[in-house]
């Protein structure tokens, strides 16, 4: 039984454990691996903001809101920080957070119209949007900014004499945004705000007649989203020291849906394990000297079909069986975990 | 002025192109309730498999091959139906649209790396290669035929939807489909043929494209975007509309091309997009749909 105290201590020790996982990762691993955990730690803070806009989403229910173009975003701070530090000398953290703040009001200028369309729209208006970003970077119309196809190399300017955008630095730097983007995504959950968004998914008409203003919900919903994927963009480049069109491609889109989906959407440790996942088993295929995109699509459509909740409904469905096994027949988690499951379907 | 025209011919034939693969979008999606995000590069890796396979390995000659292509394509759709949208479709709309998502990156990553090498490829189309005068402009036979073909996939689908009792059957799952289940459609079967012909639908729509851009893994993103436009343009719901919005869609996009370069090509099909979902969401052809409480 998960007693009031268990449930207190809980988070502290997830903490805690993060903590020593985050300061042990340098000391035993070489440089290589460093910017491995840098790019996993940086894509999932992307994956937490795609997560928590997407919501969590009950079978056949309906998401907070939908974003096929994420890669806009990691665009945006990535080519933002890196024109900003190499054109005009800003050093890095102020170029990334000026390219959030770019990237937050570019999604706020997409959310305006976007949350009104409807989900097919919403999906395809932001898909399409991924492919034209893709083709102004890599064009020659903004190629005096953003190199074309070759790319744009950064050359960081260091901060107080310290290089803070390479190596283990920046993977310092990665970690804590991370943790400071998962404190504010549990915040934001446990909110007025969070308990508007479950609201409005649950029915819309509900919440307006609340009074709740489901559309500037869901605007800022996309807002934070942006910002929380620029800061991934900005990181990642970082971290490979170039950006291309490619790494900031439409693909990239696809992937970190899959990465939310494969993980467990509508929750905060699943983009995690999502992005953990992805990131190692691209490094390791790479490695290999052949693409992951084949194995990483069909584990997306294996865990859509099989797994919806995915990895993450999969461990708490193992847990609960456990605790039952166990003889914890009057779990009041289990149960209320089983009697959600044997509702009917919420048409 | 002699610039324009042959621009807005052009488009008129690509625009034809954009309009048959909204025309497997719109079908998809009135049938089954599912954006299907992966109807660009189903066309790709089906024209793929007829030129690659079943055209240089096999050596079957290209009108044979053709026609082939179209029961292929039809094949694959339906195992895509089979193995992908129906098992449990049950998790819902945005469950499975996730899937075509899915599908999209699959079909590109599966087509990389058998073909990817050495893209993209010449191919033999249909028509032979040349031009042709019309009305004092010259047009390429392949052009032309794709847009012959365009008009009379589309005047037989809307024959199949207006004549057939099948088509009446996917008619009424398309206008209220908890009603349709009420009076005892088999719905799963409607599903089963709407994917059926939007794979065929795809293959005939990437066996006519590859031979005017070449074939290649990304030859169907173009098309996929300006055919979103086009079926939004047209209104998700309608068929005619998806015709009508991809011929819009194509003109402006080819005169578009005559006085900027092609990336402002794309950003003009965005903004429309855009503007269109604002001002009219129900496109040109639909009308508003109330919603229930």
């Amino acid at each position: 039984m998960l007693s009031a105290a268990r449930r207190r201590v809980r988070p502290i020790v997830t903490g805690l454990v993060a903590v020593v996982v985050f300061v042990a990762i340098p000391l035993v691993a070489n440089g290589y691996l460093i910017f491995v955990a840098t790019v996993i730690a940086a894509t999932a803070i992307a994956t937490v903001g795609l997560s928590l806009l997407i919501g969590p989403v009950q079978p056949g229910g309906a998401p907070l809101a939908l974003s096929f173009g994420q890669s806009v975003f990691l665009a945006i701070g990535a080519y933002g920080s890196a024109i900003l530090e190499t054109r005009w000398g800003i050093n890095f953290p102020v170029a990334m957070a000026l390219s959030a703040v770019l990237a937050g009001l570019v999604g706020a200028a997409i959310a305006l119209p976007g949350t009104r369309l409807g989900l097919f729209g919403l999906g395809m208006s932001t898909f399409s949007l991924a492919f034209v970003i893709q083709v102004l970077a890599a064009g020659r119309l903004l190629g005096g900014l953003t190199g074309s196809n070759l790319g744009l190399p950064i050359k960081a300017v260091p901060v107080l004499g310290v290089d803070l955008a390479s190596g283990l630095p920046l993977y310092y730097v990665t970690a804590l945004l991370l943790a400071g983007a998962l404190v504010v995504g549990g915040h934001l959950v446990r909110s007025r705000f969070g308990q508007s968004l479950r609201l409005i998914m649950r029915s819309e008409h509900v919440a307006t007649a609340m009074g709740i203003r489901v559309i500037r919900q869901r605007v800022i919903m996309f807002v934070i989203a942006s910002i929380y994927t620029s800061i991934a963009g900005a990181l990642i480049a970082h971290a490979s020291g170039i950006v291309t069109p490619e790494s900031v491609g439409a693909t990239k889109s696809v992937d970190l849906v899959a990465m939310v989906i494969v993980g467990g959407v509508g929750t905060l440790a699943g983009p995690v394990v999502g992005a953990v996942y992805f990131t190692v088993l691209s490094q390791l295929v790479s490695n290999l000297g052949q693409n992951s995109e084949i194995v990483s699509s069909l584990t997306l459509l294996i865990v859509l079909v099989l797994a919806p909740a995915g990895m993450i409904g999969v461990a708490r469905d193992l847990v609960a069986l456990v605790r039952r096994r166990r003889g914890h027949a009057t779990d009041r988690t289990a149960q209320r975990q089983a009697g959600e499951r044997a509702q009917p379907e919420r048409r | 002025m002699s610039v324009l025209l042959p621009a807005i011919v052009n488009g008129v034939v690509i625009g034809a192109l954009f309009g048959l693969l909204g025309l497997s979008i719109v079908l998809v999606f009135r049938t089954t309730g599912v954006g299907n995000f992966a109807a660009g590069n189903m066309s790709m890796f089906a024209s793929f498999i007829v030129f690659m396979v079943v055209v240089r390995r096999l050596g079957v000659g290209t009108r044979a091959g053709f026609l082939l292509g179209i029961v292929l394509g039809a094949v694959f759709g339906l195992l895509i139906y089979w193995v992908v949208i129906a098992p449990r479709s049950g998790w819902g709309h945005l469950n499975v649209t996730f899937r075509t998502l899915g599908l999209f990156a699959l079909l590109f990553a599966v087509a990389s790396r058998l073909w990817g090498d050495a893209e993209p490829y010449t191919v033999e189309g249909l028509f032979p290669r040349g031009t042709v005068n019309v009305l004092g402009l010259f047009v390429g036979y392949n052009q032309l035929g794709a847009a012959g073909v365009t008009a009379v996939m589309a005047a037989g689908l809307l024959g199949f939807f207006s004549l057939t009792d099948t088509g009446l059957i996917m008619r009424a799952v398309a206008s209220d489909r908890d009603v349709a289940i009420l009076i005892g459609i088999d719905v799963r079967r409607v599903e089963l043929i709407a994917w059926t012909l939007a794979g065929a639908l795809g293959a005939v729509g990437g066996m006519l494209i590859a031979p005017i851009t070449l074939l290649g893994t990304d030859m169907m993103d173009l098309f996929l975007i300006e055919a979103f436009t086009a079926v939004i343009l047209g209104g998700i719901y309608s068929f005619a509309g998806a015709i009508v919005g991809g011929l819009i869609v194509g003109v402006l996009y080819s005169v578009s091309g005559v006085y900027f370069n092609p990336e402002v090509q794309y950003v003009l099909s965005l903004f429309i997009l855009v503007l269109m979902l604002l001002l009219r969401p129900a496109g040109i052809f639909g009308t508003a749909r109330p919603v229930r409480v």
